[in-house]
């Protein structure tokens, strides 16, 4: 890679280069949040019956709920915010295997 | 543009709060004016005057009960409202779809008032919480925008992390119009951000098993079980609920009766919302015909207890009158927050993005939103004293009267906003708001002086908030005129 030095001036980037970078930008957004809700919402339907599981009662059903109804909204923002090499995602990942962990544990 | 923590949450906080802003606007705006749903129904009935609540008498109880019992005869599944401070008659309601509807009873004496038939503070209370989409899609529909607002309010946060507490105390009303915008919406935001958290919070909370219901459990055996012939209704008339009332007051501890509930082998009597923050429904059981006391297991957990008071948080019928008033001012400024930030966006957008289509409709829908819906919900209000009292479908009527003047608000601002006119749709619906604002008490006056004579505070109170709309309306319409769009 060549290094530029510190005077020079600032290359110009073409207002059609500009516009593909957006584009490509907003894609990749676009294509981040859809993910990043579509995994925290099944993290917490993991979290609200791993929580439930083995339970006839409906206060752990409750608590469940309260916990993924609270992580839900924290799991979306941490997934999407955290982008470089897609950590927010695997955080949100890694908590969802933790929820199905819960699952076996209770079986 | 490089690609930083702030500008991604910007993005994030800007879609995702403008595409759930527009319903999210609607939802508070009606939410707030729900947390007097009962008075504004009374504030509908003219025609009931009775100002302070007396305890039901055995006549009145057993009107009720006849009541009751043709409406069963019919097929119409209906329970008694007792007297309270908000409510001071005794009512005999139904579910019809939508809203609690019923005859109205005086309490001392058991006779009839002829009540009009309204929608009544109902319909703001339905339209909050299924946005009137029906139980089941309108409710699902308003947990994803209180959930896509709590991913709002965390990403605004972030991204205003470094000046939370500046923001507290900086508005500047004479710098540029997008900076005192911004200034308003955080400001606003910074201050109401618990209780929109908490709304919120408890919103989607109340109606969790909706949203995130647990996995259903396999069925232990698929054995047809034959349907089992419905009960025989016992007879209505013979049951005496006086006495059955002054048991469940004794055995309800502290908590005041509410409600009472029929079922074809029993008679339930549940404490009213009113009695704690904690919306327990505790309840005795009698049984149906002798009124026999059945047990009832009233222990509660602590979760149990919590989820009870998450609800008693979001309803907020425990409340007295102050922290009534508190409810609604917060709500009102809530949704301010929301209303500010569907205008930024779309003035931040205004210079390269002003000549398409999608923000001129952006611009139009936003129109219908603020200014739109507070005329439409005025148009309810004068709706209900031009119609006239004994129409038949009353309530529908005035439902449709809602909704049609939000449609034809609706039109006009799309219409004016596609042909790049959006700032002549502001001005025309900010003085309609101007005008039925300002209309409503003298309106109130001319057709209902009796009651308003009678009730001077409920009636000023609503009549005032309507006048309140009116000047907001009105200077936001001068402000608009001058600086132009």
């Amino acid at each position: 890679m060549q290094m530029r030095r510190i005077n020079e001036p600032v290359p110009r980037t073409r207002p059609s280069d500009r516009l593909a970078h957006t584009t490509r930008l907003n894609r990749n957004r676009v294509a981040c949040a859809v993910v990043a809700c579509l995994l925290a919402y099944g993290v917490a339907r993991l979290l609200v019956a791993g929580i439930a599981a083995g339970s006839t009662t409906t206060d752990r059903v409750h608590l469940g709920q309260m916990i993924a109804l609270f992580g839900l909204p924290v799991m979306v923002v941490f997934g999407f915010g955290a982008w470089k090499r897609h950590a927010g995602l695997l955080m949100v990942g890694t908590c969802g295997g933790l929820a199905a962990s819960l699952i076996l544990f209770a079986a | 543009m490089r690609e930083t923590l702030r500008t991604r949450l910007g993005w994030l906080h800007g879609w995702f709060g403008y595409g759930a802003g527009l319903v999210l606007t609607c939802i508070f705006a009606t939410g707030s004016v729900a947390v007097f749903n009962m008075e504004i129904t009374r504030w509908m009935q003219p025609e009931v005057r009775l100002s302070a609540p007396v305890p039901p008498s055995p006549p009145a109880l057993d009107a009720a009960a006849h009541l009751v019992a043709a409406g069963q005869a019919r097929g119409v599944s209906a329970f008694i409202a007792l007297p309270s401070a908000r409510s001071p008659t005794l009512d005999v309601l139904h579910y019809n779809g939508h809203e609690f509807v019923g005859t109205r009873l005086d309490p001392a004496t058991g006779t009839v008032i002829p009540a009009r038939v309204t929608a009544g503070g109902g319909l703001f209370y339905n339209f909050h919480h299924t946005l009137f989409l029906g139980p089941q899609a309108g409710t699902i529909i308003v947990n994803i925008a209180g959930m896509i607002l709590l991913v709002a309010i965390i990403s605004g946060v972030v991204i205003h992390l470094h000046a939370l507490v500046p923001d507290i105390i900086l508005l500047r009303l004479s710098a540029a119009r997008l900076r005192a915008w911004l200034d308003a919406h955080l400001l606003m935001g910074v201050l109401f951000l618990p209780f929109m958290v908490m709304m919120a919070y408890t919103g989607v909370l109340v109606k969790a098993d909706m949203i995130v219901p647990v996995a259903p459990r396999p069925a232990a055996r698929s054995v047809q079980v034959p349907a089992l012939p419905p009960a025989p209704i016992p007879d209505m008339t013979r049951v005496q609920l006086a006495p059955l009332l002054a048991q469940a007051r004794a055995s309800l501890a502290g908590q005041e009766p509410g409600f009472i509930l029929f079922a074809p082998q029993r008679v339930s009597i549940f404490a009213g919302d009113a009695s704690s923050a904690f919306l327990t429904r505790d309840h005795a059981d009698f049984s149906l015909p002798e009124g026999r006391p059945l047990p009832v297991d009233a222990t509660a957990t602590s979760i149990a207890r919590t989820m009870q008071l998450m609800h008693g948080l979001h309803y907020a019928r425990f409340a007295p009158p102050g922290l009534r008033w508190l409810y609604f001012l917060s709500g009102l400024c809530g949704t301010a927050v929301m209303a500010s930030g569907l205008v930024l966006f779309v003035m931040k957008r205004r210079c390269h993005a002003g000549h398409r289509w999608a923000h001129r409709l952006a611009d139009g829908l936003n129109v219908t939103v603020i200014a739109g819906l507070p005329a439409s919900m005025l148009a309810f209000l004068e709706g209900n004293r031009l119609l006239p009292a004994s129409l038949t479908g009353r309530e529908d009527w005035e439902t449709g009267i809602f909704f049609t003047v939000w449609a034809l608000c609706a039109s006009h601002a799309l219409f004016n906003a596609l042909r790049v006119q959006a700032h002549h749709a502001w001005r025309v619906q900010l003085g309609l708001v101007g005008l039925l604002g300002t209309s409503l008490p003298v309106l109130d006056l001319l057709c209902s002086p009796a009651a308003f004579h009678a009730l001077p505070g409920l009636h000023m109170a609503v009549d005032g908030m309507g006048s309140v709309a009116a000047i907001v309306a009105l200077y936001a319409r001068h402000r608009l005129g001058r600086q132009g769009a």
